[in-house]
């Protein structure tokens, strides 16, 4: 009896399994608008101290279609921090007939330096299945070890667009007297919570959810995605010991890894002092010390274990000359603070799309460091990665969100300075004459301001003169066109800085010459190229980020004889996404045409959306609407 | 990265000793005349003058860097692995003028480190930054532990420095020395110019008396130094496996070994412009090809025709000797398969059982990366291992079928007669059935049975048999051919109703058919469209049909009401920028293929409207066949009709044919943007 007993157990769970994951189980509603289904997804996270944790995660992906492939490939990172205890993979058929087993010793190990960092020691198993007959299951399970805790993952039942999740479970197991940190997100999931023991566990489960569309102009997915953010009190990694259920802990974790690194050698000291002992005003003294940091260094990231964390100290920045965004913004508060002024070292998320983040939830929401100096009324910004950028100008990577400024006394939440309608501009000018075979020949002076130069800045920097000139190229929309001339003029004394670009242009046939007509487009260059699909449905807000304003002055000499058949409706849209005026008017001998386009930002509620559609429609089609002119009989 | 081939014991081959020989000596007498090495510049010794690089033809104040120097070395030493190791030395020197080129002071060298006897030895690197303060050179010596060997996979290890202390004005130089086992197909090549101007480009390269190597030089510029002298060598290679596995075989060979350099001086920045298969065609460089190997006796000619590699492959366990071999694992899964009774259509499954269930990991690749077994298995491999076992497959099962060795367009032009295999990377299938040859792609998806993608025209292919044949692919043999048709008729109020059709070109209809879903293809054909009409009752015709063209049609409606229309009669459908925007052309142009696009419009005058004005007809040609362009366009008995079509007969132009190209396609553009002005009757 015993025998058979232990049998059905032995056998039970294999029976179930079989059955559980063969593709024609899945519901309707879950293939709906689905690349692929989640069919069981398990993250087990258990904290043994404040330093060390294991992981256990399943993964069971059915694959539906091509959209759904790229589950088939599973990476695993480890580092310095985490090892990889276990790892398989497991490939079944439809029918739930295993095809293919692959164990850790076989998966494929690569680096995980990507182009951005010299060297990191962050590593990665592959195990990568390929199987194009649909639907087919693959599972992952993994086991790791963790060994000094600075973060603890995210749950995230639903990640990414076009899956839909079957079961979904995330287990957190901690010792009882351990203060889990965690925040729902976009919704409000909570965990059962069960006690075992010395333990305490924490389950959150979610079931059944449908496919997700992705949408243009959605808010960032961490204001829409539901999901719960996790994190630690009471943390350690090599030695460093943290808490981070307040902002200021978090920053004093951070003000430590930094302490007595902001040593400078003697030569860099007198040079601070050659630099900066003759001037008073300590916003002087900062640019001409940012000037020198963008002179002498340059960035270059090694990310080795706590490296990852802690910056090379200054003296390294001073010898090598070099260093990563941690290294040289620590290398630039050690300058300040030798010419008296206090600076600060600012974790921020960067990049141009990611300004949200959860404020009210103290946790590793970063990925870059830039230094600032506070005055009573406003702040000096540096980045100091950037050869280039005028000292207090921070440009859309990391303008305009919170960020956590680090001093003694822990860490702060700051908030960037926002560049606005006022801030950026593009202000164009154009002379042009038109002649009878219709070519065109054009000067024209563009004014590009704060975050309308950001992109250009960095040609006009890092690119040769030919490469400027193939990107201009592609940046203009005419039939066929001969740049003349070009030239750039970079201003940083003022505030935001702006660019002025000037550029003669010949474009043969730009107008089109018939017998007796001229057909002129008289907005030369700034032709919106949106163009949103209007059957939509729409489920999320409308977020537009960008605020900005461009004015188009366009003057035309045309040859004479000719008289107006059709000219372009002047135009007067005002609505709540922006601003779109022009004005046409053909003189005996020239044209003039005006274009303003402005774009605010704000968050519209998801019925706007056919208003908004309308909206770009009415500007790409005014855009390119034509003067005829006629010879006069 | 290269893939590393299996050693050739190219000295083993040759002596065939028997094992009671313990060392064998060579002796080539001749007249040793040693050539001095005169090279411009030296390692470590920078001047003053290095910082101050006045401005010339190739340099200008937007130069961002100039390598003052760029030396390599090859030479050959004895070994205890049986064979020579060669010694690949390096050195440059690089004036860092703007910080945009300061990714220059970040140097990656891969090295082989595979658990083999290919396994390579990075050594003797030494590096520098150096500055010029107060008029004085400073050198900062590179802190070695900060050079960082990162494994990169399990064969390969990156070396990776960045130099400390660079500014604007900073000369950086650094040398290293890569060791390897010798393969005869690794001298290393030497590329003569890079993305920055080059004042010295210098490549060495000393052989020892027992091998003779054909060079191949490519490209236009005139060498400064073209030496080729003698110099008395000795090597001492041991051999302790195969044959003398147990007692031991001592080589000695001693005599004059071939000592050549080229040298050349100021060459400009590589700029690359569209249109262009390769850079890598347009670059000087110079590689080698070996062909003779003399014996203690006789010569040994290394025939490296195409029907002596043939036999090589055909024997190469990765590569022919996978397909030769029996496979009966092969008959028993293609069973199930193929019950399909009709020849043709049989290898046509087999194809697609490749294409559609098979991963393509890697579009570069000559051999076999594992046995075709696993490959089978795994569903996946290189385009080497997908078409192979294609191959295999279709010998298998009783058909006249062979590999094809090609190099793609990316991978740069062929050497013509000449067998070498560096120079190809891509493998296709040929396939011989009732008098047709097909040749065959499996690893790229919904690729036609008996087609190739385009990056395959690239010059020639050869079909690895027992008599290699070659196969001419030109992108000269290649149209993409598209027709389309819109009709238009008066319906009721001033509305007009009609119809449009379009057979797509193959390789616009391949790439619409891997981007998008048959209702996302839909709305993307259609969406260029002026937008003022009514679209409907669209359909798409093989989209499946991986062999033939996609075509699309649907009907449409327009409404006229205004008293004068500016009507566009190619629906926004003519060419609106001219594809070549520079004004100024170095190399030539490279047109993916010959095109062959008309456009035919047959509509009603819009009742209640008479045309007040019509473009012209008109007709270009460019040169005398090159290419054509018709515009014709009449009215009769109230319709219009419009035909327009662009020919183009030929894919190569050189340099000097730049201006009419342009100039042809000006009027192209000028062309298709012309309207015809309806006016409303009174």
């Amino acid at each position: 009896m015993k025998l058979v007993f232990a049998l059905c157990l032995l056998m039970m769970p294999f029976v179930s399994f079989a059955q559980h994951f063969q593709s024609n189980d899945i519901p309707d509603s879950l293939k709906k608008n689905a690349g692929l289904v989640t069919r069981y997804e398990e993250e087990v996270f258990e904290i043994k101290s404040p330093g060390k944790a294991t992981e256990h995660e399943r993964h069971v992906y059915t694959i539906l279609n091509e959209d759904g492939d790229y589950v088939s490939t599973y990476r695993s990172r480890y580092d310095k921090f985490t090892s990889i205890n276990n790892i398989t993979g497991t490939m079944y058929d439809a029918s739930g007939k295993e095809l293919k087993h692959v164990r850790k010793k076989e998966m494929e190990d690569v680096s995980g330096t990507g182009d951005e960092s010299l060297i990191t020691d962050s590593r990665y198993k592959i195990c990568s299945f390929n199987n194009r007959t649909y639907p087919y299951t693959v599972d992952f399970e993994e086991e790791d070890d963790i060994n000094g805790i600075l973060d603890f993952p995210d749950w995230v039942p639903q990640g990414i667009n076009k899956a839909s999740v079957e079961d979904t479970k995330f287990v957190v197991i901690a010792p009882k007297d351990y203060v889990l940190r965690f925040k729902p997100v976009n919704c409000s999931f909570q965990p059962v919570i069960t006690e075992d023991g010395g333990k305490k566990i924490y389950t959150w489960e979610r079931k059944n959810l449908p496919a997700r569309n992705k949408e243009i102009f959605a808010p960032s997915p961490i204001q829409i995605i539901p999901y719960v953010m996790i994190a630690p009190s009471d943390f350690e990694a090599q030695g460093y010991k943290g808490d981070m259920s307040t902002w200021e802990g978090y920053g004093k974790f951070y003000y430590e890894l930094l302490k007595g690194r902001d040593i400078l050698p003697e030569d860099i000291k007198r040079k601070v002092h050659e630099l900066t002992d003759n001037l008073n005003d300590p916003r002087q003294k900062i640019k001409v010390l940012y000037d020198y940091l963008q002179r002498n260094t340059h960035y270059i990231s090694i990310q080795l274990g706590i490296g990852g964390w802690q910056p090379f100290d200054a003296a390294y920045v001073a010898t090598k000359r070099y260093g990563d965004c941690k290294a040289l913004s620590n290398f630039m508060v050690s300058l300040l603070k030798e010419a008296g002024i206090k600076g600060n070292s600012v974790i921020i998320r960067s990049g141009a799309n990611e300004t949200s983040m959860n404020s009210d939830f103290p946790s590793d929401q970063f990925d870059h460091v830039i230094s600032c100096v506070p005055f009573e009324k406003d702040t000096v910004w540096l980045e100091c990665t950037s050869q280039t950028l005028p000292a207090g100008y921070l440009s859309s990577f990391t303008a305009n969100r919170y960020a956590l400024l680090v001093d003694e006394a822990g860490g702060k939440l700051v908030h960037t300075p926002k560049y606005g309608l006022n801030d950026n501009q593009e202000i164009k000018k154009i002379t042009a004459t038109i002649n009878e075979e219709g070519n065109l020949s054009a000067s024209i002076n563009t004014m590009y301001k704060a975050e309308r130069q950001d992109h250009l800045e960095q040609l006009i920097n890092y690119l040769s003169k030919e490469d400027q000139l193939k990107h201009l190229k592609s940046s203009i929309d005419l039939p066929t066109y001969d740049i003349v001339k070009f030239d750039y003029v970079q201003h940083k004394e003022i505030l935001p800085p702006s660019i002025t670009e000037t550029l003669e242009l010949n474009a043969p046939n730009y107008a089109q010459a018939s017998g007796k007509r001229l057909f002129i487009l008289p907005n030369v260059l700034t032709r919106s190229a949106i163009k949103l699909k209007q059957d939509e449905e729409r489920k999320y807000e409308i977020e537009l980020k960008d605020e900005y304003r461009l004015i188009d002055s366009v003057e035309i000499k045309i040859p004479g004889g000719f008289q107006v058949e059709a000219l372009p409706r002047d135009m007067k849209l005002e609505t709540k996404f922006g601003k779109y005026i022009t004005s046409t008017r053909v003189l005996p001998d020239k044209i003039i045409y005006y274009r303003l386009q402005e774009q605010y930002s704000g968050k519209f509620p998801p019925s706007d959306y056919s208003d908004l559609t309308r909206f770009y429609d009415e500007i790409f089609k005014a855009d390119r609407s034509k003067i005829v002119l006629v010879k006069k009989e | 990265m290269k893939e590393k081939r299996p050693l050739l014991r190219l000295l083993a081959i040759v002596l065939k000793t028997s094992q009671y020989f313990f060392v064998i000596c060579f002796c080539f007498i001749g007249v040793s005349s040693f050539c001095q090495d005169k090279t411009g510049v030296n390692f470590k010794k920078v001047m003053v003058s290095d910082f101050n690089i006045p401005f010339s033809s190739i340099i200008d104040s937007n130069t961002k860097a100039v390598v003052l120097a760029n030396i390599g070395n090859s030479d050959f030493e004895g070994s205890s692995k049986g064979t020579f190791v060669l010694a690949y030395n390096e050195f440059k020197r690089v004036l860092l003028l703007k910080k945009s080129a300061f990714g220059e002071a970040t140097i990656e060298i891969p090295i082989y480190t595979g658990k083999d006897e290919f396994a390579e030895v990075f050594e003797n690197f030494e590096a520098s930054t150096y500055n010029l303060e107060n008029g004085v050179v400073i050198e900062t010596r590179f802190d070695k532990n900060t050079l960082f060997k990162e494994k990169y996979n399990k064969n390969y290890t990156i070396i990776k420095f960045t130099f400390p202390q660079i500014k604007e004005g900073s000369i950086i130089e650094y040398r290293y020395r890569i060791k390897s086992t010798f393969n005869r197909d690794d001298i290393r090549s030497w590329d003569f110019q890079g993305k920055y101007p080059i004042l010295w480009s210098e490549y060495k390269v000393t052989i020892p008396p027992v091998y003779n190597y054909k060079i191949l030089k490519q490209g236009d510029f005139a060498y400064n130094i073209d030496s080729v002298g003698k110099m008395k060598r000795n090597y001492t290679v041991l051999e302790t496996s195969g044959l003398a596995k147990d007692v031991g075989l001592i080589y000695n060979i001693t005599g004059d070994a071939v000592v050549e350099k080229w040298v050349i001086k100021n060459i400009p920045g590589f700029k690359t412009e569209e249109y262009i298969f390769s850079p890598d065609n347009y670059i000087p460089k110079i590689s080698f090809q070996l062909y003779e190997i003399h014996g203690s006796k006789d010569t040994i000619k290394i025939e490296k025709n195409w029907d002596s590699t043939s036999a090589i492959l055909l024997r190469d366990p990765d590569f022919g000797k996978s397909f030769i071999e029996e496979k009966p694992w092969l008959q028993d899964d293609m069973h199930k398969l193929l019950s399909d009774s009709n020849e043709f259509a049989k290898a046509k499954k087999i194809f697609e059982f490749i294409r559609d269930n098979f991963l393509c990991t890697d579009s570069n690749a000559l051999y076999l990366s594992a046995p075709l077994k696993s490959i089978y298995e795994e569903r996946k491999g290189t385009v080497a291992d997908l078409n192979i076992l294609l191959t295999a497959l279709l010998i298998n099962q009783g058909y006249d079928a062979h590999p094809v060795l090609l190099s793609t367009r990316e991978h740069g032009k062929t050497v013509e007669g000449h067998a070498i295999l560096d120079q190809y990377n891509y493998v296709v299938s040929e396939m011989n059935l009732n008098g047709i040859t097909y040749l065959l792609d499996a690893s790229v998806k919904k690729m036609g049975f008996g087609k190739l993608p385009e990056k395959c025209y690239n010059g020639s292919a050869w079909v690895i048999d027992k008599n290699a044949k070659q196969v001419k692919l030109s992108a000269d043999s290649i149209t993409e051919s598209k027709t389309s048709m819109i009709t238009l008729e008066n319906d009721r109020d001033g509305e007009m109703k009609g119809s449009s059709s379009a057979d797509m070109g193959y390789y616009e209809s391949l790439s619409l058919r891997n981007k998008f879903t048959k209702n996302e293809m839909k709305k993307e054909i259609w969406k260029s469209y002026s937008s003022d009409m009514e679209i409907y009752n669209e359909a798409i015709e093989n989209i499946s049909n991986y062999e033939e063209p996609v075509s699309a049609s649907c009907d449409l409606k327009l409404k006229f009401s205004d008293a004068i229309i500016y009507f566009d009669p190619l629906f926004g459908q003519g060419m609106k920028r001219n594809p070549f925007a520079a004004d100024k052309r170095l190399y030539p142009v490279e047109m993916p293929y010959k095109t062959d696009d008309t456009y035919v419009l047959n509509m009603e005058i819009p009742s209640g409207y008479s045309i007040d004005e019509m473009p012209k007809p008109g007709r270009i040609k460019l040169n005398e066949n090159d290419g054509l362009f018709e515009y014709l366009i009449a009215v009769e008995n109230g319709k219009i009709q419009l035909r327009s079509r662009l020919h183009l007969n030929k894919t190569f132009f050189a340099p000097e044919e730049y201006n009419s190209l342009r100039d042809f396609f000006a009027y192209v553009v000028k062309k298709q943007s012309e309207q015809i002005v309806f006016k409303k009757k009174k």
